[in-house]
């Protein structure tokens, strides 16, 4: 929840993104780590160790210990397959489906007694149940009995049980003199398997006292063989243990510290979150202020009725608080940032106003020594700055950007020229080494088309600058404000070797046409590549006149269909004649000529 | 007369807010476009300025919600970076009484205000003459 409500609250803080991560991470890992450990289990971390006979499978082995083939597999992080079993050994989990503390078997189900072998710690043995007490008589040390398997089927050969040395069931202790026995077991009473000489001396049946029989029985684990001896005096014949209390296992108690350790982790990065989000937070709230604070001054510089460097002088000597923020590299420029973004929205007075502060402030030297920057980003945004703030003095420092390695530094300078001086800007396309992309020409068509027509200067000699680029930038130019006075210096680009060139000559002829350009562009017509032939047909439908008919049906026979259609859609054009001539012709030749002229009728 | 302007970029929201507030009108602000369609339904102002380009709502779902509700006398004036045709089309359409490109004259967008105004107030004295 904490967690939830601080990437809430900061979803934008990279900081704290990655303090929940990591607590997620640790989150996860615990819950995958606790997974893991294998769930009721009566004899916590211990199992029988299974001696693999030839033929056995999964199944077979899981059924006699009543389990699945597939758990039997999984606990030993082995893959199930049905067929034999290959590995030697497999060790058997003790799980609350097939063992118990307590004797109670349900129908058709065995209990083989599980005991502890003494002088061997942490082992156990279960043999078949076979005759008169054989368990005592066939094992090597005192057995001590700590619960029961319940399988379906009694099996001969011999397993081992592995107990952790932490996992002790006792028995009960009973006094009997200076000797201690172990006698019929009672509910609720454990004894201990190694049980020292004193504390088996003053222990009694139950209560406290045997209670501390037992801690003695762990503080002091020295081995009295003499409870050996009591057991071959006087054995169960079946020794029963309710209730145990077992202690906490090995594996357990390694979850619970992990657990612990976790959560204190997790304790420790939720404090250091909370109180560096509070630190950030606290920040933003004054450097929010201080933003309203330093746009209040601005604004009220720029909508102050009287002469600006009286307000400006007012404004210095009255606001120490700006007088400082103009002071520090980061509150400066944010000033030059608000009043940039005033200057790009308001313009009439107030946004001469912003101007002023821009430069009384001496702000244009900051976006000056932007240009020096190594920093590519600086230098477009110094080039920026300068453009919308009208510094038309430092366009020479923005022309040595015009042939720069980085594009968008180049494009930026361009546009940056343009705004400052208009058409007089596009002198640059004649210094220009690298080609204007597309993206650049339509950006700066876009701009300039918000200009005056008038102020249009003589653009001949930009047709004749060796980048390639820039006389088809020219061409748009020359056809988007239609300066007919260059159909002259147009008609020369139809000789251009290149062909795009050649192209834009064409489409540009289209818009300033004069009564020679049909008759210059047929000329050309069979001469031209494919694409320009295309072009010319397509503007002899715009400019052309019913004498160009003949020309258009002669096109109309050749065989590159793309041409034919072109030629149609002309005809077409070229009024109530050319629709005739074209419906006849077509009708005459049939066959793909009448799909031709049911396309153009259809208007697609 | 109550104007609501609603305007994403704080320098321009507090110079309107400032200029308006000197030009003697009561000025309710909001940052995004939900906050607008909530306190022109709190505050029910006179005229409304608006920029297109907003969080949340921009300025010409702004216009519709208005003029498709109750409140469809409140004025719109709209203030865009978009000056294209189809720009000024859709918003007039969609309801606005007036357009602005940015960059735009504050002395202007005041004009225009006041001739909101006096317009406002005839429609209303014409509506009481009806009555009456």
């Amino acid at each position: 929840m904490p967690s939830i409500f601080i990437s809430y609250r900061y979803p934008k803080n990279i900081f704290f993104r990655s303090f929940l991560t990591l607590v997620i991470c640790l989150n996860c890992f615990f819950l995958i780590a606790q997974k893991k450990q294998r769930p009721n289990s009566t004899f916590p971390n211990s199992h029988l160790k299974h001696i693999v006979l030839p033929h056995q499978t999964f199944n077979s082995i899981g059924k006699s210990y009543g389990l699945t083939g597939e758990e039997i597999a999984d606990y030993n992080n082995l893959e199930y397959y049905d067929g034999d079993v290959i590995p030697k050994y497999l060790t058997i989990p003790l799980t609350k489906r097939n063992s118990s503390i307590d004797k109670i078997a349900f129908t058709n189900e065995h209990l083989v007694p599980l005991f502890q072998i003494k002088g061997i710690p942490g082992r156990l043995i279960r043999y078949k149940k076979n005759g008169n007490n054989p368990l005592i008589r066939r094992v090597n040390g005192s057995p001590l009995l700590v619960g029961y398997l319940h399988t379906n089927e009694v099996n001969n050969e011999v397993v081992e049980t592995v107990v952790p040395a932490g996992i002790r069931h006792f028995g009960q202790v009973k006094q009997a003199g200076k000797k201690a026995a172990i006698t019929d077991l009672k509910p609720a009473i454990t004894i201990a398997i190694a049980v020292p000489q004193k504390a088996l001396a003053s222990a009694v049946v139950g209560g406290a006292d045997t209670v501390s029989a037992i801690r003695a029985a762990i503080v002091l684990p020295k081995i009295v063989n003499s409870s050996s001896t009591l057991l071959k005096e006087k054995r169960p014949a079946l020794v029963e243990i309710k209730k145990p209390q077992p202690r906490p296992a090995t594996r357990e108690r390694k979850v619970l510290f992990l657990v612990e350790i976790q959560l204190a982790i997790t304790f420790f990065l939720l404090v250091i979150i909370f109180f560096v989000a509070a630190l950030r937070n606290r920040k933003e709230v004054l450097h929010t202020q201080l933003k309203a604070s330093i746009r209040k001054v601005l604004i009220n510089e720029v909508l102050r009725e009287e002469t600006f460097s009286e307000n400006l002088n007012r404004s210095l000597s009255t606001s120490d608080f700006l007088k400082k923020q103009m002071a520090k590299k980061g509150g400066r420029q944010f000033i030059i940032d608000e009043i940039i973004n005033g200057r790009k929205s308001i313009k009439g007075k107030a946004g001469e106003e912003f101007l002023k502060l821009y430069v009384s402030l001496n702000m244009n030297d900051d976006s000056s020594k932007k240009l020096k920057s190594k920093n590519w980003n600086d230098v477009v945004k110094g080039i920026q700055e300068l453009a919308i703030m009208e510094q038309n003095h430092k366009m020479t420092e923005i022309f040595h950007e015009i042939n720069s390695r980085n594009e968008l530094i180049r494009m930026e300078a361009q546009c940056a020229l343009v705004r400052l001086s208009g058409f007089g800007g596009l002198w640059f396309l004649n210094v220009l080494n690298y080609p204007i992309s597309e993206w650049q020409q339509m950006k700066l068509l876009s701009m300039l088309s918000t200009l005056p027509f008038s102020d249009i200067p003589d653009l001949h000699l930009l047709l004749t600058s060796p980048n390639e680029s820039s006389v088809i930038f020219t061409l748009k130019l020359i056809g988007l404000f239609q300066q007919r006075t260059m159909h002259g210096e147009v008609i020369k680009c139809l000789a251009n070797k290149n062909e795009t060139i050649r192209f834009f000559a064409i489409k540009c002829l289209k818009e300033i046409h004069n009564e020679y350009t049909v008759d210059i562009l047929l000329r050309k017509f069979a001469t031209e590549s494919r694409k320009n032939k295309i072009s010319i047909v397509k503007v002899m439908g715009e400019i052309g006149s019913q004498d160009q008919l003949d020309f258009l049906l002669d096109v109309l026979s050749v065989d590159d269909d793309t041409l034919k259609i072109s030629a149609a859609k002309a005809l077409s054009k070229l009024g109530a004649k050319g629709n005739y001539l074209l419906e006849e012709y077509c009708g005459r030749r049939g066959g793909q000529y009448s799909q031709i002229f049911l396309h153009i009728k259809s208007g697609v | 007369m109550v104007i609501l302007i609603a305007e994403d970029d704080p320098m321009i929201l507090m110079t309107l807010e400032t200029f308006f507030i000197k030009e003697g009108y009561q000025v309710i602000t909001a940052n995004n476009g939900r906050e607008a369609i909530q306190k022109i339904e709190e505050y029910l102002p006179d005229i409304i300025i608006t920029d297109v380009m907003m969080p949340f709502y921009s300025g010409l779902e702004i216009i519709a919600k208005i003029k498709n509700g109750v409140n469809k006398k409140i004025a719109v004036v709209v203030l865009s970076a978009m000056g294209q045709e189809s720009a000024v089309k859709e918003a007039f359409e969609l309801g606005a009484d007036d357009y602005l490109t940015k960059p735009f004259s504050l002395v202007e967008l005041s004009l225009r205000v006041k001739r909101l105004v006096k317009v406002k107030a005839r429609n209303t004295l014409y509506q009481l003459d009806e009555k009456l």
